[in-house]
């Protein structure tokens, strides 16, 4: 690895589709109030894909508006990594799809990760290696998910948390110190703690997927759609996120208060507060961006990076913390000391 | 934590009127102990004893006392 160059985000651009949920919406069908819901989650409205619209579409849309409004040259971008979970088909890989209509050259390497939460996390280590490596100057990490079209519109626990986004981030090669300190994880012990039991190869679709189930709580899913365990993610992740942030930190020989801002998946509110107290997190060093697009699973951070950069927040040089975790079980986390210039 | 401490640690927590629930009471009685109220004993334990409960084991507690226990051997 070169000592002397380093990958940074160059710019951000994201999708949202242009139906939204709201919780007025939703309260009828989950038995809640609009304040309940936002209380239990800190969400008050979610973005939900078209019938028809795929992650390509919003992969294509969120890369469009990163060309045409940061001047990026598409013809640099030497690799494109799609980070998603609903991708357009088995086979073949969505980035393949999507380098034809972005019109990326032939030359680029185009592939999908399967991550979620920590997608974005894990496609930024991927991104980095390819240009510290010398391999590349200059890619497009993209995100999306369409997590609600494989949700119940019975089963509240997941309901009111998930919306659907897709974004772009350009990456690029730098001089200055830019992503650095890496850190991943797995324990493949929490799979069915967020999982789509059925449609792969392992259970196929069939009849008896299909057949609908009323749990204890009263949320009714078949084995077609997503079922989270809420209190098995929550435990996860309070024993799994205080230990991210401490390996970054040897890693990188840092204190926490070098730190200036910390950017985690945004999961629901409860939960990434709960954190924050744990990790000694002073409340203005929080970056939150959830109650607009609920939890967009691999989004959620560039979306958070994207809006908190719109707003003037960071400054060049600071430090960021980012860190992704949850279905797999699978986490990630790195630091980004932001460059100059908002694109 | 003794059981009358977790007592009014839980009610806290679920925003229960003080006096609600005992020992004996049965989790599944108690309509704010839903996936949501798991998730604020968890905070509690988490907050108040550093304790991360695994939420499996939560699952197996039938009642106040149960979960109690459960706590104390975490601690």
């Amino acid at each position: 690895m070169n000592p002397t160059r380093w990958a940074t985000i160059e710019a951000i651009r994201s999708y949202l589709p242009e139906k939204v949920l709201t919780n007025a919406d939703l309260s009828p069908e989950v038995g809640w109030t609009a304040d309940e819901i936002f209380a239990k989650t800190g969400i008050a409205q979610r973005h939900v894909a078209g019938p028809k619209e795929c992650v390509s579409d919003m992969a294509v849309l969120a890369a469009e508006k990163l060309f045409r409004e940061c001047g990026a040259d598409r013809t640099a971008v030497q690799f494109l990594i799609l980070c998603t979970q609903t991708p357009d088909y088995y086979l073949p890989a969505t980035a393949c799809l999507v380098q034809e209509r972005l019109g990326l050259r032939n030359q680029c390497a185009a592939f999908d990760i399967n991550q979620g939460c920590s997608g974005f996390i894990y496609s930024l280590g991927l991104a980095s290696a390819l240009i510290r490596s010398g391999m590349a100057d200059c890619g497009l990490v993209i995100t999306g998910d369409n997590y609600t079209k494989f949700i119940n519109p019975k089963d509240r626990s997941v309901r009111t948390l998930f919306g659907d986004a897709a974004t772009a981030t350009l990456v690029r090669a730098t001089d200055q110190v830019g992503l650095d300190h890496f850190v991943f994880g797995t324990d493949g012990t929490g799979a069915r703690n967020l999982i789509i039991p059925a449609g792969g190869t392992r259970l196929p679709h069939g009849e008896q997927t299909a057949q609908s189930v009323t749990d204890a709580s009263g949320n009714t899913r078949c084995q077609n759609d997503l079922f989270m365990d809420g209190p098995q993610i929550f435990s996860f992740t309070l024993k799994r996120v205080p230990e991210l942030l401490s390996a970054v930190l040897v890693r990188s020989g840092l204190e926490p208060a070098e730190i200036d801002w910390f950017v985690l998946h945004q999961a629901n509110r409860y939960m990434l507060d709960h954190l924050r107290q744990k990790l000694k997190i002073p409340p203005e060093k929080m970056v939150w961006f959830l109650d607009e697009v609920g939890n967009t699973v691999s989004s959620t951070i560039p979306l958070a990076l994207e809006h908190a950069a719109a707003q003037g927040q960071f400054r060049p040089s600071q430090r960021l913390f980012l860190a992704g975790f949850g279905v797999g079980y699978s986490w990630g986390a790195t630091l980004l000391q932001w460059p100059g210039p908002a694109k | 934590m003794n059981i009358q401490e977790f007592i009014q640690a839980f009610e806290e927590a679920l925003e229960l009127p003080a006096g609600t629930v005992k020992a004996k009471t049965r989790l599944a009685d108690i309509a704010r102990y839903d996936s949501m109220g798991r998730l604020s004993i968890m905070a509690m334990a988490d907050t108040k004893l550093r304790v991360v409960l695994d939420a499996g084991a939560m699952d197996q507690c039938q009642t106040i006392a149960d979960l109690h226990g459960l706590i104390q051997k975490a601690v």
